[in-house]
């Protein structure tokens, strides 16, 4: 250095200063007063300046530092080949390495003259002592004895200080095996005492193995032996809610599947055993254990006498399939088991989302309980076989297909010589298995149709309606026999979207728009009133279902002379013990029906037809003419006046024409129909315009007969009030 | 004459009536449980369950196209004197209605056959149903008109309408899914 480069310093330095403000500063030189004429570097060095340290560990050596003209600054330590110096601990961390690798760090330290000056750090690097230590396995408990055919608990840990990096996996001499995930030694099948020992095996990443021994002492498994399988059956029943009449999923309650036949299944479907469930729906097999077996519920009800019943649900849409559960395939232990079953409704909050097995069992029970209210009447009575026909495909349709489910509405015909309720079952649009006076209110044409006697053509009515007497007879009754089975005089039906639309008929209800004997309303207002104990307006009585099937099952009124209407069913339910006349007449005056015998004689409530009465207009069989009308006031097909009653005395079995003449203009197609003793014997349909006439052979007695309008019962048809003349002639 | 004699009989005369038609009560629309004019078949009586006393029918296009409108005319004949008639059409998924509210009133004063044109659209061939429900004093009647859309098969129709469970043992068991606790 020159006097000359000495005296141009300041300068310089006033110029560098200048240079690195200008560019943002230049670090601790532009804040500190720099010494003027400090050209000694600083004095650094490390103590100790070797160090071995091993991989992963740390090593410490202080960073020395001295400049006479003040502080310094440690600008970096970087170190070569990997491990890293730390300034603020002094400590070396050294890299993982797997042979002794020299790493040197070196630091660069500067004065506040920007002096520098540097020290070096060499450090040996070695790698870690290799690791010699096995994983620790163990079973607890490390002996167990166990029967085959049950497994038993032995809890297998394994621990490593590195870490398990491979199983454990146990492996057992003479058969049994462990399993891991349940920490459970499942024995095999052994005739005497065997030993197996199991060794669990798990190693480490440097391939240090550990072991341990479960012994396990393997026993024969006692013979099968009988043990009791057993269980309760139940299903979902949905009430209704009373103040929509729709369903009320929220309400839904676990009712016992009573007197359903249970079968016990192998795994290949064959029937082992069969019971019948209790009225609490339990059920017990005596089965031999180490069976795998299921448990298999019907939806019928077969009982042989007394009361023999005979009642399926079968789904009509699938060859008339009977409805059952079933559980799984599963092994019986050699102690009792039960396995109880439950039909659940399927809904999902808003909809249903699974299968409605609750559905047929629904069905069954609604009628099974009201099977036994007749039978606490009538210790001997047996049930004529029938179906019920339930699909979730059952529709309600303007054309009939059963087996695709279009069946029309809930209805009770006969079909192929099989009394069948038809149940509704389209989810959205209409479903009756919970609807349970629906069902019963079905269930009472099927009692008239098989245990009593029933002339009703059938088709749309309601209590309303003025309607033909059979038909207003037949519908009266099954309304008001579903207050009394039920024990709710409030007929409901749910129907739309979530079954939460519905609507209700109060059978208890006396007032209609008009009363009489074409009145459904009429009829189950005096059905229901003989049969509660609740007094209201003119009614006194309070007979219980009793009297009323007495009347129904009366000889005399099976073999009635005259239509089933309710004038047959007073004349026999007056023949009854323990009613009272006065009674009966107080209820039937109520509803403005005053007519006796099954014939009516002396009715005088016409419905509102002035030519309507009598209500049995009398043939002559000598060729007299009797002039009627059919009219189409109240509707078609079966409504008031469509059809016209008659009585005919035949003196002698013989030949007799039946001819019936239509009186006013147009086209016309007359038809009737004789009956004797409720059988039809003559049919006059031919189909021709304006005439109708047959020659029946009728044998001697009471004859009655319907004729009408054919197209007063023709749906779509142009109906109106037609007029013809009658004349019966014996030949 | 015994009971069971009077019901053969009565079988006998009805099965004559009938020309023995094994698939008349399957088959044959609810009208014809009444004698028809031209074959008078007296198919058996089937009293139906309470309800509004109102029937319906419908007629369809003779053929059904998908991805377009299509008229479905629903013709309501009710048994009253007087009053109102409401009438809902609710359609079932992927059925559209057009033009309509799905909501309609008649007047049951006016004689004759109430007429509901509706038009009807669905995006994709398949099975549809519209849901109807008549009501009338207090009583409901509900109906099913089942849409062919396009060309249909009758998986459109199971997809539609399924049917729950399994058919076992041959066909003649249907199994549902039962809840099983085993103890």
């Amino acid at each position: 250095m020159t006097y000359l480069k000495t005296s141009y310093l300041p300068a310089l330095s006033i110029a560098s200063a200048l240079l690195l403000s200008a560019c943002g500063g230049g670090g601790g030189g532009s804040s500190t007063p720099t010494p003027r004429g400090d050209t000694t570097p600083p004095t650094v060095s490390f103590s100790p300046a070797t160090l071995t340290v091993q991989s992963g560990e740390t090593g410490t050596s202080t960073l020395n530092r001295f400049d006479a003209g003040g502080s310094t600054t440690i600008l970096s330590v970087n170190c070569t080949n990997g491990g890293s110096y730390n300034t603020f601990n002094s400590r070396f961390t050294a890299a993982t390495v797997s042979q002794n690798t020299t790493s040197i760090c070196t630091a660069n330290v500067r004065d506040t003259a920007n002096n520098t000056a540097t020290a070096t750090l060499t450090v040996t690097m070695t790698p870690a002592p290799d690791d010699t230590t096995n994983p620790v396995l163990s079973f607890s408990p490390a002996t167990v004895t166990v029967q085959s055919g049950d497994t038993v608990a032995s809890t297998l840990s394994a621990t490593d200080d590195v870490g398990i990096t491979s199983g454990p996996t146990v492996t057992c001499t003479n058969g049994g095996s462990f399993d891991v995930s349940t920490n459970r030694f499942v024995p095999a099948n052994v005739s005497t005492n065997t030993e197996s020992v199991c060794t669990a095996t798990a190693s480490d990443a440097a391939g240090n193995t550990g072991t341990a021994t479960l012994t396990a002492t393997m026993t024969p498994a006692p013979a099968a032996m009988d043990v009791t399988l057993s269980g309760k059956l139940t299903y979902d029943r949905v009430p209704f809610n009373p103040a929509t009449s729709g369903l009320n999923y929220a309400g839904t309650v676990r009712l016992p599947i009573r007197q359903a036949p249970v079968q016990l299944l192998d795994a290949s479907g064959t029937v082992l055993q069969s019971t019948v469930s209790d009225d609490s729906g339990d059920y017990s097999f005596t089965v031999q254990s180490q069976q795998d077996v299921r448990v298999r519920v019907r939806s019928e009800v077969q009982r042989s006498g007394p009361n023999e019943i005979d009642m399926k649900v079968v789904d009509n849409t699938s060859s008339d399939a009977l409805y059952a559960i079933q559980g799984a395939v599963s092994a019986v232990p050699n102690n009792d088991q039960t396995r109880n079953l439950h039909a659940a409704s399927g809904w999902g909050g808003s909809s249903y989302t699974s299968t409605r097995a609750a559905a047929p069992f629904a069905l069954l029970d609604t009628l099974y309980g009201t099977l036994e209210e007749f039978i606490a009447i009538d210790a001997d009575i047996n049930f004529p076989a029938f179906n019920v026909l339930w699909s979730t495909r059952n529709r309600s349709s303007t054309t009939i297909n059963v087996a695709d489910g279009a069946i029309g509405t809930s209805s009770f015909t006969v079909s192929n010589g099989t009394p069948v309720l038809r149940i509704l079952g389209d989810a959205g649009n209409d479903t009756d298995e919970y609807d349970v006076h629906v069902v019963v209110h079905e269930f009472g044409h099927y009692f008239e149709n098989q245990l009593s006697r029933s002339d009703s053509i059938g088709g749309q009515h309601s209590a309303s309606n003025r309607l033909d007497a059979r038909v207003a007879f037949g519908e009266g009754w099954g309304n008001a026999l579903s207050g009394m089975i039920l024990d709710d005089p409030f007929y409901r039906d749910s129907f739309g979207a979530a079954q939460a639309s519905g609507f209700s008929i109060d059978v208890e209800n006396n007032t209609y728009t008009s009363t009489g004997w074409y009145s459904e309303g009429s009829v189950q207002s005096i059905l229901y009133d003989l049969f509660d104990s609740t007094d209201d307006g003119a009614d006194t009585a309070s007979y219980g279902l009793g009297p009323i099937y007495g009347a129904f099952t009366d000889p005399d009124y099976e073999s009635t002379e005259a239509f089933t209407t309710i004038f047959a069913f007073l004349e026999a339910l007056e023949n009854q013990s323990g009613i009272t006349a006065s009674e009966i007449t107080a209820l039937t005056a109520a509803q403005n029906i005053n007519g006796t015998t099954g014939f009516a004689i002396g009715e005088t409530n016409d419905g509102g037809i002035a030519d309507i009465l009598p209500v049995y207009e009398t043939l002559q069989t000598n060729g007299t003419a009797v002039a009627f009308c059919s009219v189409d006031n109240f509707g078609f097909y079966n409504k008031h006046g469509n059809r016209r009653y008659f009585q005919i005395e035949i003196p002698s079995a013989g030949n007799y024409e039946f001819s019936m003449v239509q009186t006013t203009t147009g086209t016309g197609d007359p038809d009737f129909l004789v009956y004797k003793d409720g059988v039809r014997v003559g049919v006059g349909g031919s189909g021709v315009n304006r005439t109708e006439t047959q020659t029946f052979t009728l044998a001697a007695g009471t004859h009655v007969m319907e004729a009408y309008a054919f197209r007063n019962i023709e749906t779509g048809a142009t109906t109106g009030d037609i007029c013809y003349n009658f004349t019966v002639e014996a030949q | 004459m015994t009971r069971l004699t009077k019901l053969a009989l009565s079988s006998v005369l009805v099965c004559g009536l009938a020309a023995c038609a094994a698939s008349a009560d399957e088959e044959a629309e609810l009208k014809t449980m009444t004698p028809v004019a031209s074959s008078k078949t007296i198919a058996p009586v089937a009293t139906v369950k309470p309800g509004a006393s109102v029937s319906m029918t419908s007629a369809l296009p003779k053929s059904m196209t998908s991805g377009s409108f299509q008229t479905v005319q629903l013709r309501f004949d009710e048994a009253y004197a007087d009053g109102t008639m409401t009438v809902k059409v609710v359609p079932t998924a992927g059925l559209n209605l057009f033009g309509s509210t799905g909501d309609r009133t008649f007047n049951m004063a006016v004689p004759g056959t109430h007429v509901w044109d509706l038009d009807v659209k669905a995006d994709a061939d398949g099975v549809y149903f519209l849901n109807v429900f008549a009501e009338a004093q207090g009583e409901v009647r509900s109906f099913s008109v089942r849409l062919n859309m396009g060309v249909t098969t009758q998986k459109m129709f199971d997809n539609a309408m399924p049917a729950d469970g399994d058919l076992v043992d041959g066909g003649k068991i249907r199994v549902l899914d039962a809840e099983e606790t085993i103890e």
